[in-house]
């Protein structure tokens, strides 16, 4: 049998709802682009798209002042890119945890490092410390060295261990959090402002972080994605076919929470996004993890960035609020919709 | 081309495989017999370098199996576990092309045109033609079977072990299987395969491993297959007759009340009324 031609041999799976990736890529990129522009342009100081425009190529030439220039350059942009590299790490992460633990429902928050960060951020806040970001994301961390240390046997990890261990400190952690909110007093407005996430804080000094996050997650996704693909195809094949899937587990799970643990020390425990985007992905671009990984980075930016365009106009509502409001029914009509939706 | 010298393989206290010892040359379709939990694919799994064995060696190729990387073992030593089934829902095309795997330089990318040829023309083998874009979730067990079986041939190695290949297929397809198998030993593979099915390993194996509480009860050529060695391996008796259309044929025999379990009712019914 001889290969019928290129095309062929890019084998895309049409029938998992797989679409010419590179189009939709770019369409993605493209959608992307014009969304930081409406991002930047809705606030209680409308600007247009002239006024951005100047703004930004003015800026970006080290020039450049005035009103326009100041909401563009030290509030808006920083906050739509922090927005964006947010949740296209927990989109990707997402993407990771669900093809490694063969779950449809892991997300970057299964290894506890949400529950860690709030408690540490709670701390903070209730103890008056002015660290809070440190703090949350010390108490991921810890939190993820704990649920890696109680799931795992022997010198391997097993997914159903691992989750098992995830919703146990996450349940004592939790109850750890509600315990801090009611000992907060008057600070306990503050804790829950920060556990529902926002960006309306985030600065310059945050985006370089959170995009290495991003970029950390999707070079190393995209460097074992055919080995992803063998794990999340099932059946137990893949270490016989050469994948280390071990230490591939270890890294990529390690990895993958770090980086969600660095959104979520500075961003807030942002639900759904890291649940929804893969899920959304998959339907689109079927299984295969180089698409997958590619183009849920594109699409957990996008929603993010309109999830705090809704923040803004509805008055700072946490984004959280807005991505379980509008994740929890769109999940729900996918899961209507695909009945495959489940299958990693 | 395998030397396997007195391996022990435990899972915590209880012990899987005791001291087994056997060789086995290129150009050979060996089959795996014995009951539930005697330890065979314990030893499939540990000759594929996927459980660590307590004391014996493992060779492969003339080298300790511990010597390979896993990716330089997969492409000597390609392994088939049991009831693989699927989880994410590609294509039986892209599946069976991810076989290729331990061949291939780039860890990203699709498979390329080679691996895509040899991936179809292992669909036409196993009578899988049409189903390239079927995806492998919405295939019957038979069906998928047969692709994780084109998906372990695709690694394309010198040994191959398989986990009962044929175990959720019909006769037609079980033989069709055992003929690809037979085809690679003749053409200098090892073929090493689980059989439940002691009639496909009389007929189509060239030797037959007998495994009883993971030790090696016997080891012998179709022709030497007799009722006591079945009997004594499966704790049931056996007729085993000459055909002359199809040759050495074997068949358990019940005894009614022989066996005390059998004297108990299965079920019993309560409170019917």
């Amino acid at each position: 049998m001889s290969c019928r031609g290129s095309s062929d041999c890019r084998n895309v799976n049409k029938k998992g709802g797989g679409a010419s990736a590179p189009f939709f890529a770019l369409l993605f990129a493209a959608v992307l682009a014009v969304s930081l522009v409406v991002a930047i342009s809705v606030g209680d100081v409308p600007l247009g798209a002239g006024e951005i425009s100047r703004a930004l190529v003015l800026g970006a030439l080290g020039k450049g002042s005035g009103l326009a220039h100041a909401i563009v350059w030290q509030v808006r942009l920083p906050r739509s890119l922090a927005a964006v590299a947010a949740g296209a790490t927990l989109a990707e992460s997402g993407v990771v945890f669900q093809g490694l633990l063969l779950n449809p429902l892991a997300e970057p928050y299964t290894l506890g490092v949400a529950s860690g960060a709030a408690f540490g951020a709670s701390l903070s806040i209730v103890l008056g410390l002015s660290f809070v970001t440190p703090l949350a994301f010390a108490g991921s961390l810890l939190c993820l060295a704990l649920v890696w240390f109680i799931g795992r046997r022997g010198d391997s990890v097993e997914p159903a261990r691992l989750i098992l261990a995830g919703v146990v400190v996450g349940s004592i952690l939790g109850a750890a959090v509600t315990l801090l909110k009611a000992l907060a007093g008057q600070q306990v407005a503050t804790v829950v402002l920060w556990l529902l996430g926002s960006f309306s804080n985030a600065t310059w000094s945050e985006v370089p972080w959170l995009f290495a996050s991003s970029s950390i997650v999707l070079l190393l996704g995209l460097f074992y994605s055919r080995a992803l693909d063998l794990v999340a195809l099932g059946g137990g094949r893949a270490a016989a076919q050469g994948v280390d899937v071990r230490r591939m587990r270890a890294l990529l799970l390690l990895v993958s929470s770090c980086a969600t643990a660095v959104v979520v020390s500075f961003c807030g425990v942002i639900g759904f996004v890291g649940l929804l985007v893969p899920h959304m992905a998959r339907l689109i671009f079927g299984p295969a993890h180089g698409r997958l990984l590619c183009v849920s980075w594109l699409i957990g930016g996008i929603i993010m960035l309109y999830a705090d365009i809704a923040s803004r106009l509805l008055g700072e509502l946490p984004v959280g609020v807005i991505t379980a409001v509008a994740g929890g029914p769109l999940f729900c009509a996918l899961l209507w919709r695909k009945r495959d939706l489940a299958r990693g | 081309m395998l030397e396997v010298k007195d391996i022990c393989v435990s899972y915590g206290k209880k012990k899987a495989v005791r001291g087994v010892t056997f060789g086995a040359a290129a150009g050979r379709l060996i089959a795996l017999l014995g009951p539930n939990g005697s330890g065979k694919s314990t030893i499939l799994k540990a000759l594929a370098g996927l459980l660590p064995t307590e004391g014996g060696s493992v060779r492969v190729c003339g080298k300790p199996v511990e010597g390979y990387s896993r990716k330089a073992l997969a492409k000597a030593v390609a392994l088939l576990p049991q009831n693989s089934g699927f989880y994410a829902p590609f294509t039986v095309l892209e599946a069976v092309a991810m076989g290729r795997f331990p061949h291939s330089s780039s860890l990203f990318g699709p498979p390329n045109e080679d691996d895509v040829a040899l991936s179809r023309d292992l669909l036409v083998k196993l009578e899988l033609k049409g189903f390239e874009d079927r995806l492998v979730t919405t295939l019957s067990g038979g069906e998928a079977q047969r692709v994780a079986i084109a998906q372990t041939l695709a690694q394309d190695t010198p040994i191959f072990l398989l986990d009962e290949p044929t175990s959720a297929l019909d006769p037609r397809h079980a033989i069709l299987v055992m003929e690809l198998l037979r085809s690679l030993s003749s053409g200098g593979r090892l073929v090493i395969a689980i059989l439940h099915d002691v009639n496909l390993s009389l007929r189509f194996a060239d030797e037959l491993l007998f495994l009883k509480d993971g030790a090696l009860m016997a080891s012998c050529a179709p022709g030497e297959v007799g009722p006591e060695l079945l009997e004594a391996v499966y704790d049931i008796p056996w007729a085993v007759e000459e055909s002359p259309k199809i040759g050495r044929v074997a068949f358990p025999v019940s005894e009614p009340g022989r066996r005390e379990s059998s004297a108990l009712p299965l079920l019993r019914a309560r409170r019917l009324s």
